[in-house]
Order: C-alpha cells, then sequence, then structure tokens
C-alpha cells in the first residue's frame, strides 16, 4: 500500500515537472521568437546593401567612371560607345546590364526611348548587353550620369541621376 | 480514522501543489506581459542607413541645375547650391542670371528628382521621404538651410536614411551637412 502511494507520488512530481519544464520551454521560444524576428530581414537587407555596393565599384569602373573625380559617376559619352559591344558580356559578372535616364523614371518599358548613337543624349535608356537569361534577378543602384555640353562656344558638364540595373541569374534550387 | 487524516493530508498537500504550480504560472505570465508591453508598447522603427538612399543623396549632389550665377553655360550643381543657398541665407543675397532665387530653383530641383526617384505613393514601397540641409560648425549646430518632406511619415515598417556631408569651401570654417529619410511600408 506505502509502495504504491511512494509511486503515485513520484508519477505526480514527475508529470509536475515535465509540465513547468514545458511551460518554460513554450515561455523561451515566445521570447526568443520575438527578440529574433528581425534578423531575417536584417540578412536580407545586408545582403541587398553589399549587392549594390558591387554595383557603386562597377560605376567608378574605367569603363563607366567620368573623367571629373566625381564618385558614383557614369560618362554618358564613355556609356554611349559601349552598346552593342559583345565582348562586355563576358566581362562583367551580371546576365544583362543598362542604365535608364532621370527621364525615364516612372514610365513603362514600353514607353522608355532606346539609346543609339542617332538619338543620344535625348533618350531614356541605355542598353548596355542583354544575355536574354530566363531566371534572372535584376538589382539597382542609383548614379549620377554626365556628358559634355556646349552653348555659347563654351563646352561644359552636364550631370543627370540614372539608375544603373544589372541583372543576375538565378540559379533554381 | 487515520485512513481519513491521510486522505485530507494528500488532499492539502495536492492543493499545496497546484497552488504553487498557478503561483508559478501567474508569477511567469506577469513578467512575459510586462515583457511584452515593453517590446511592443513603443515600437521602435528601426532607422538604418542605406546604400540605395545614400548614393541617390550622392549622385543629386552632381545633378546639373538651370542656374548660372555668373555667366551661361556655367550652370551650378545642386551642391554649388546648396552652398549659395547658404550664402543667401546669410544675407549675402545669391540669384541666378534669370533672377530666380537660388534657394527656390535649389528646392524645386531637389523635388524633382526625389519625386520621380523615390515614387513616393500610399501603398507603394516608399511611402514619405524627409530631406534636411544645415549647416553646422562649432558655434551653429544645425543651422537649416533647406528642409522639406513628400507623403506621410507614420507607420513606417522601416525608415532608411543616407546622409553626405559637403565641406562649405573657403567661405565658412563648418561642414554642410545633407541627410535623407525614407519611410518603407
Amino acid at each position: 500500500m506505502k509502495n504504491k502511494k511512494g509511486q503515485l507520488r513520484i508519477q505526480e512530481m514527475s508529470f509536475m515537472l515535465v509540465a513547468v519544464a514545458l511551460f518554460f520551454i513554450l515561455v523561451g521560444l515566445f521570447v526568443l521568437s520575438i527578440v529574433y524576428a528581425g534578423i531575417n530581414e536584417e540578412a536580407t537587407r545586408i545582403a541587398e546593401d553589399r549587392t549594390l555596393s558591387s554595383l557603386t565599384n562597377l560605376a567608378d569602373s574605367p569603363e563607366f567612371s567620368c573623367t571629373t573625380s566625381k564618385s558614383n559617376c557614369i560618362d554618358g559619352d564613355k556609356l554611349i560607345s559601349l552598346l552593342d559591344k559583345t565582348a562586355y558580356q563576358t566581362f562583367w559578372p551580371y546576365s544583362s546590364l543598362e542604365v535608364i535616364k532621370l527621364s525615364g523614371f516612372g514610365k513603362d518599358r514600353s514607353e522608355l526611348v532606346e539609346c543609339t548613337i542617332a538619338n543620344y543624349p535625348d533618350c531614356d535608356l541605355f542598353k548596355v548587353y542583354d544575355k536574354n537569361v530566363e531566371n534572372e534577378r535584376a538589382i539597382s543602384s542609383f548614379v549620377a550620369i554626365c556628358r559634355k555640353d556646349s552653348q555659347n562656344e563654351y563646352i561644359y558638364d552636364k550631370c543627370e541621376i540614372a539608375k544603373l540595373v544589372a541583372g543576375t541569374k538565378l540559379d533554381r534550387g | 480514522m487515520v485512513k481519513k487524516m491521510e486522505k485530507i493530508e494528500m488532499k492539502n498537500k495536492a492543493q499545496h501543489e497546484i497552488a504553487g504550480f498557478v503561483l508559478i504560472v501567474l508569477l511567469v505570465s506577469i513578467i512575459g506581459v510586462v515583457f511584452l508591453s515593453i517590446t511592443l508598447g513603443n515600437p521602435e522603427v528601426s532607422r538604418q542607413t542605406s546604400v540605395e538612399v545614400s548614393n541617390l543623396l550622392l549622385s543629386s549632389m552632381y545633378y546639373t541645375t538651370d542656374c548660372a550665377i555668373n555667366y551661361v553655360p556655367q550652370y551650378r550643381e545642386i551642391q554649388d547650391l546648396i552652398k549659395e543657398c547658404y550664402k543667401d541665407q546669410s544675407r549675402n543675397l545669391r540669384k541666378c542670371l534669370d533672377e530666380r532665387g537660388v534657394c527656390s530653383v535649389l528646392e524645386e530641383n531637389l523635388k524633382n528628382i526625389l519625386d520621380k526617384s523615390l515614387n513616393i505613393e500610399e501603398g507603394r514601397v516608399n511611402k514619405a521621404y524627409n530631406l534636411n540641409i544645415y549647416y553646422s560648425d562649432d558655434e551653429n549646430p544645425n543651422e537649416e538651410i533647406i528642409s522639406f518632406e513628400k507623403g506621410v511619415f507614420s507607420n513606417c515598417t522601416s525608415v532608411v536614411g543616407g546622409s553626405h556631408p559637403i565641406p562649405s569651401g573657403s567661405f565658412e570654417s563648418g561642414e554642410i551637412e545633407t541627410e535623407l529619410l525614407v519611410c518603407k511600408s
């Protein structure tokens, strides 16, 4: 009889311990989920910032950079000569590369006037190259785009804002 | 009689255990409620530096406006107009050759750039922006040069921003700071 009572008490105690432990685990999980809720978001933001920094480096590369000592600045006159140069498709690690001028912001893709030697600088979109890959993710960064202009027989730098858009091929996992 | 006493004792012990458990649950619940009210009660909107916003701010500094002060075509960049606007506010009246005030041309150009670039609208990614340009030195901390915003800065899931310093050059010892904050939804 005493043995049975003892067993019952041990059982009772063990149930109690399990219940308390479970309760604390649940509370702990709840607290952790609140504290670390923003970690994934933060990781994504950092990764995006890194990619954007790579675009800034691209803008500062000799092929694009302005002749004046301005960082994050693309030379429009260099850019127009880069169009249709297929050699650059393998030079940069992007599946597509284009520059959209401020005049093209907010316009539909079909409305954008593509830049050629003939219509430069009255255009919106410089298509450097496009490998036409299927699964592509585009990243963009703001840059200044400058070109030489003239008025009253003076030559001066005219700078605008543009978006440097680079596509990267996504591997299907 | 002894059996009855034992039964009552067992019941008492069980009651004590239940009371103890309830006490623990209550205690943890109270701590939880206090913790939640602190974390959720005044939710601090995360404010981070964004490469995108910093790049926009930096690029807009180079934007060539249609304001020439000395001769055409010496058109001033935004960063030059900011300095000219500061001079203008320091009672050194500055105007473009076409008689427009430098500060109004500066504001007009900056608004045009930011409105087109950030595409502010309710329901879009960017809900609002706030641009603040001020001059700072030892004597005058944060002396406002120009400041404006678009959209409503409320219920932002996050606020991203960037800043860009402009050395005020030969005319002053301090620095001009430009700050752009964007409210994301």
